[in-house]
């Protein structure tokens, strides 16, 4: 019994060891298994034998020649690219997106801001021709066109409630003015402003004389104008002159100009055939050139405008005693106009509308088209550079993508 | 560039220094995994997918050796060769003989054409031991014995416990010690495993 249990401690002892062996070759063994392996290797032949070999298998092992490579296994360079890649191209790819749809955004709110610039023109055109009726006696004419430069050439919405208010402010000044400076003119005139409701309209019969001064051509016709607006302005209510009035109140502070455009564009929508648009928009013009002084299409259609302006007074004032300058383009006077139109080459279509139509429709035909018809760009370096840069951008985005699929 | 800053910059998705590292092991990975599969073909498609894999999952390599990190990757792959194609785990003598992949050795520039042919035929007679190997045991034996990686290594390298390491590679040396003891006349003379009688 003693025997075997020796000799299955031996054996076990034996076991053991020759598991190690492999990392006695190595030198892993801890230092108690390493002196436990000497022991054992000192007392057993068959345990040293089997190091021997181990350490042969293992020295030819190591003798294994290397294989050669049977190819190169660099990934290929779109392959190993490809994850840099595509995070590359698709982040340039977007940049461009971007890019694109920022500047096809700002192209379309260039050119439609251009477009309310335009169509905004005409209101404060009103505004500018009563300030131009106050402007005889002075102080408001000046006033109104020192404003004007300033905020038109900023941006197109709010500067023109600014140019707006200022007006009607001096619209209402300038009715209460009229009514004492102006002639025979006034009393007719606060009548058409009330009709506007932002006054404007009623008013540029009025103003518009003053108006023609500022822009210089017109300005000696005007004032005949005047006389025979008296007789189209009766037609606007006296009774939308009081809210009119409110309105307008509020506008001249300037403090709210969103409101004041609101105001302003429902009643060029609604009162556009009274209120003589393609006047309104010729006047505006020509003040808002000055101030934004680079752009070429503006000069143009002040000069146009000065023109348009009297041959859409005439229609107006249908009397049309003095006939030539009358502002009030709501009535078309026929025999003046061929000829103001003439010169005056874009409003000239309208004109001949309205003259056709006659009436109100007419004159509301006539005046869209006056906001619609010369298109000036208020910003054509914008406009153009926004275009140029959307085409390249595009062009862009088609290469990259052309390159990508390949 | 050192190693760490090439394994960052390829983290980046850099591919030219990922190919650097590449460049650097290629040759230890393809042979660890051609004497596991003992198949050019295979091996070579394993090794490819490896590194493909590897730059993928680079973002999941947390530090250590970057060799055991690929050597891990190789090996798994490896082992799903041996799944899938199920192949035998012994190539009969003719095979052996035949095989042309061992006229593809890495030639020594000091060796005679003779000592070639005979590396060669070492190279051929234990590629057949090792095929007696069960793949675990066979992975662990190239890994430290043809490759001589360390036991951590081999650790990280086939994903088991040092202990684990120790003992398949304690029973494969035997096994294949057994095997050449066996098959003595098919080992060039200068590299016989010499009798038990002799020690």
């Amino acid at each position: 019994m003693m025997f075997n249990w020796i000799e299955r401690w031996t054996t076990t002892e034996h076991e053991r060891v020759r598991e190690d062996l492999s990392a006695f070759l190595d030198g892993q063994l801890s230092a108690a298994d390493r002196g436990r392996v000497e022991r054992h290797l000192q007392e057993c032949a068959d345990c040293r034998a089997e190091l021997a070999s181990l350490r042969q298998t293992v020295s030819l092992l190591r003798a294994v020649p290397a294989v050669k490579l049977p190819r190169s296994f660099l990934l290929p360079v779109g392959e190993a690219r490809q994850p840099a890649r595509v995070q590359r191209r698709s982040w340039g790819y977007g940049y461009l997106q971007a890019a694109t749809t920022v500047a096809a955004v700002l192209l379309v709110l260039v050119v439609s801001g251009d477009a309310l610039l335009r169509f905004q023109a005409s209101l404060p055109a009103y505004g500018l021709l009563r300030a131009g009726r106050s402007s005889p006696e002075a102080l408001s004419a000046p006033a109104t066109q020192e404003v004007q430069p300033v905020s038109a050439p900023r941006v197109g919405f709010q500067a023109s409630p600014l140019v707006e208010t200022p007006a009607t402010a001096q619209q209402s000044t300038g009715d209460s003015q009229a009514l004492m400076t102006g002639p025979g003119s006034e009393p007719t005139f606060e009548p058409p402003t009330a009709a506007v409701a932002g006054g404007a309209a009623v008013a540029q019969p009025a103003s518009v004389p003053p108006a023609p001064q500022n822009a210089q051509t017109p300005a000696p016709q005007a004032q005949p104008s005047a006389e025979s607006v008296h007789s189209p302005v009766p037609p606007a209510p006296p009774a939308i002159a009081t809210s009119a009035e409110t309105s307008v109140a509020p506008l001249d502070k300037t403090v709210q100009p969103r409101a004041a455009l609101a105001i302003t564009v429902v009643v060029t929508i609604t009162r556009m055939p009274e209120v003589q648009p393609t006047q309104a928009a010729a006047q505006s013009v020509p003040t808002h050139t000055p101030a934004q002084g680079a752009s070429e299409p503006q000069p143009s259609s002040a000069a146009e405008l000065p023109t348009a302006v009297p041959t859409a007074l005439p229609p107006a004032d249908t009397p049309v005693p003095t006939g030539t300058p009358v502002p009030s383009i709501a009535a078309p006077l026929p025999s003046q106009e061929p000829a103001r139109v003439a010169a005056v080459a874009s409003p000239q279509p309208e004109d001949d509308q309205s003259h056709k139509a006659g009436g109100r429709s007419l004159s509301e035909t006539a005046g869209w088209l006056a906001v619609v018809e010369p298109w000036r760009p208020y910003l054509p370096w914008a406009e153009r550079g926004l275009a140029l840069l959307l085409a390249a951008l595009l062009g862009a985005m088609l290469v990259v993508r052309r390159r990508r699929r390949p | 560039m050192d190693e760490q800053a090439l394994v960052a910059a390829a983290r980046r998705g850099d591919a030219q220094a990922f190919n650097t590292l590449i460049l650097n092991y290629q040759s230890l990975v393809y042979n660890v995994a051609y004497r596991i599969l003992h198949d050019e073909d295979a091996a070579a498609d394993a090794v490819q997918d490896a590194f493909i894999s590897a730059f993928r999952a680079l973002q999941t390599f947390r530090g250590g050796s970057f060799k055991a990190w690929v050597l891990r990757i190789v090996v798994n792959a490896c082992y799903d060769q041996l799944r899938l194609t199920k192949r035998r785990p012994t190539s009969s003598l003719d095979e052996m003989l035949i095989d042309p992949d061992h006229s593809d050795i890495v030639a020594d520039g000091a060796e005679t054409p003779e000592e070639y042919a005979i590396r060669q035929d070492l190279g051929r007679a234990i590629q057949a031991g090792l095929d007696t190997l069960p793949p675990d045991q066979r992975a662990v034996v190239v890994l430290s014995d043809v490759q001589e990686l360390s036991y951590e290594e081999i650790a990280v390298a086939t994903g088991v416990s040092l202990g684990t390491v120790k003992s398949r590679l304690s029973r494969g040396r035997a096994r294949l010690r057994d095997y050449l003891r066996d098959t003595r006349e098919l080992i060039p003379a200068r590299y016989r495993l010499t009798n038990e009688a002799e020690l």
